[in-house]
């Protein structure tokens, strides 16, 4: 079982290091590292887990309908109802006060367990626990390829549900209806439609399509707790001749920077590649952090993992990892686009897995 | 994931209503002798900041800072291109958006306030305290009243 493979994982690299025990934090937004020891994806309220070298995992969780679904869901734990866990975990940490403990992700450790005057010291293991977050395993890369497919199936719902007049929010609904039908639990989900104005995307609004209308999203539906993103643009009716301009623009960005990707390479040379691209076209502006935020991050048990793709991050892509490539940005002509595809960095290049088309899709006004 | 509509309809939940409650809030600082009040936010524990602002994260995580004087700012770990969302979702009378909200709202608004006691809502604030007890020239934080 994966669950199984990657707790051996965490433990042989907890032995490697000394390490007696890892404390994991997580809740219903940054849950990767407690999903990744627990095979527990939280969905209400804190859970901290404690990770023993002999492979044991006891869950603390502060939900009775979570403990219960944790029963329900994971095999191999032990699962506590606490209150309040950092006291719950504090006590169980106390018996091991003079092993070497450490936390992750750190800066989500709650305060109290991390002050002076404890029993126990933590040092800090997130370093230790996002490696492993960063490379995949086999088998997690089956599951994100998988994730992938229903990216690529989930945007074809999405611009079938693209009409003049729908409201955005509507959308989002067949989309996410798409989702849930197909046993997806989850789906990271922005969007925007319009012209000039529109500066990003956003959780869907009232607002309604209208002709012209570009109409940008990211999709990022899990299997099994993995995350594919793709990200693309369409126009309502048919594009003009500017925002066909510029969807080039973005296109030789994205497959410029996908071409960056092979081990050895780190996420800044990638996003140079995509930015020159724009600064060759006179866009050096709009790379910037006032129109944009990266220009691809990692993906596999959250969202938007490390590494961020931007300039100034020195992470080396090495083969086994999973980022999306989406040069994302305002463009001052015709308004904000997006562009991106899900690759896993294979010992020769980049594998990708989105399959959807590179286009500047139209559909009817 | 917080997926779906998110909209602020001021027919429903009218600009005054949040204004009263941060007037409700500012009295109780008073009664307590607290000179700014900080609330954190993500998108699992949005409910007090979304009291006072209507703010809902559907991402990443922010602080309030209520001051005895003006009205409150919203320090946002959101990229600046989704600014114009968040003040047309929110009824704040600043919105700043920073990766790091515990430096951010120290330096732009607890520090210039020379704010002497903040208590920090949530209990469990877990790391952000300390940036912001060290970056803040606060002389003293208590856990929320």
């Amino acid at each position: 079982m994966l669950a199984e493979e990657r707790r051996r994982r965490l433990v042989g690299a907890m032995v490697e290091a000394g390490l007696e025990a890892m404390v994991v934090y997580g809740n219903a937004w940054q849950g990767d590292y407690l999903r990744y020891v627990s095979d527990f994806g939280i969905l209400e309220g804190h859970g901290l887990a404690v990770v023993t070298a002999d492979g044991a995992c006891r869950l603390f969780l502060d939900s009775v309908v979570e403990v219960e679904r944790a029963e329900g869901e994971t095999a191999g734990l032990d699962i506590r109802l606490a209150r309040d866990v950092a006291s719950a975990v504090g006590g169980d940490l106390d018996r091991m006060a003079n092993h070497r403990l450490a936390a992750a992700p750190r800066r989500f450790m709650p305060h109290w367990l991390t002050e002076a005057g404890r029993s126990f010291a933590l040092e800090d293991g997130t370093a230790l626990v996002d490696k492993l977050l960063l490379h995949k395993l086999p088998g997690e890369i089956a599951d994100i390829r998988r994730a992938a497919q229903l990216a690529d199936d989930g945007y074809g719902v999405f611009r079938a549900a693209a009409v003049t007049g729908r409201r955005q929010y509507e959308l989002v609904a067949d989309v996410e209806a798409f989702f849930r039908a197909k046993g997806c639990p989850d789906n990271f989900m922005i969007m925007g439609s319009g012209g000039v104005d529109v500066r990003g995307m956003a959780p869907p609004s009232p607002r309604r399509l209208a002709p012209g209308d570009l109409v940008t999203t990211e999709l990022t539906p899990a299997v099994d707790g993995y995350y594919a993103q793709i990200c693309r643009t369409l126009v309502v009716g048919r594009a003009n001749d500017a925002q066909k301009r510029a969807f080039g623009v973005y296109l030789e960005a994205m497959e410029v920077g996908i071409a960056a990707v092979r081990p050895g390479v780190t996420a800044a040379d990638v996003a140079r590649a995509e930015n020159d691209v724009f600064r060759r076209y006179g866009l050096g502006d709009y790379v910037t952090n006032k129109y944009t935020r990266v220009r691809g991050h990692g993906l596999g048990m959250f969202v938007d993992s490390k590494p961020h793709i931007l300039e100034d991050v020195d992470v080396v892509l090495e083969a086994g990892m999973v980022i999306v490539v989406h040069p994302n940005t305002y463009h001052p002509e015709v308004g904000y686009m997006v562009l991106g595809d899900a690759v896993v960095v294979t010992a020769t290049g980049a594998d990708v897995l989105t399959r959807t088309p590179r286009e500047l899709f139209e559909v009817p006004a | 994931m917080r997926r779906g509509l998110i909209a602020w309809s001021r027919a429903e939940l009218p600009e005054a209503v949040f204004d009263r409650r941060v007037e409700r809030a500012r009295a109780a600082m008073a009664a307590a002798n607290l000179d700014a009040l900080v609330l954190y936010t993500n998108n699992t524990r949005p409910a007090g900041v979304s009291w006072f602002t209507g703010f809902v994260p559907y991402w990443s995580e922010g602080l309030l800072v209520l001051l005895r004087a003006g009205g409150p700012q919203l320090v946002v770990a959101l990229s600046k291109r989704v600014q114009d969302w968040l003040e047309r979702t929110s009824h704040a009378a600043g919105v700043t958006c920073a990766p790091r909200v515990g430096s951010e709202a120290a330096t732009a608004a607890l520090s210039s306030s020379n704010c002497a006691r903040a208590p920090i809502r949530p209990r469990l604030l877990w790391r952000r305290r300390r940036r912001l007890s060290r970056t803040a020239r606060c002389r003293k934080y208590r856990r929320g009243i």
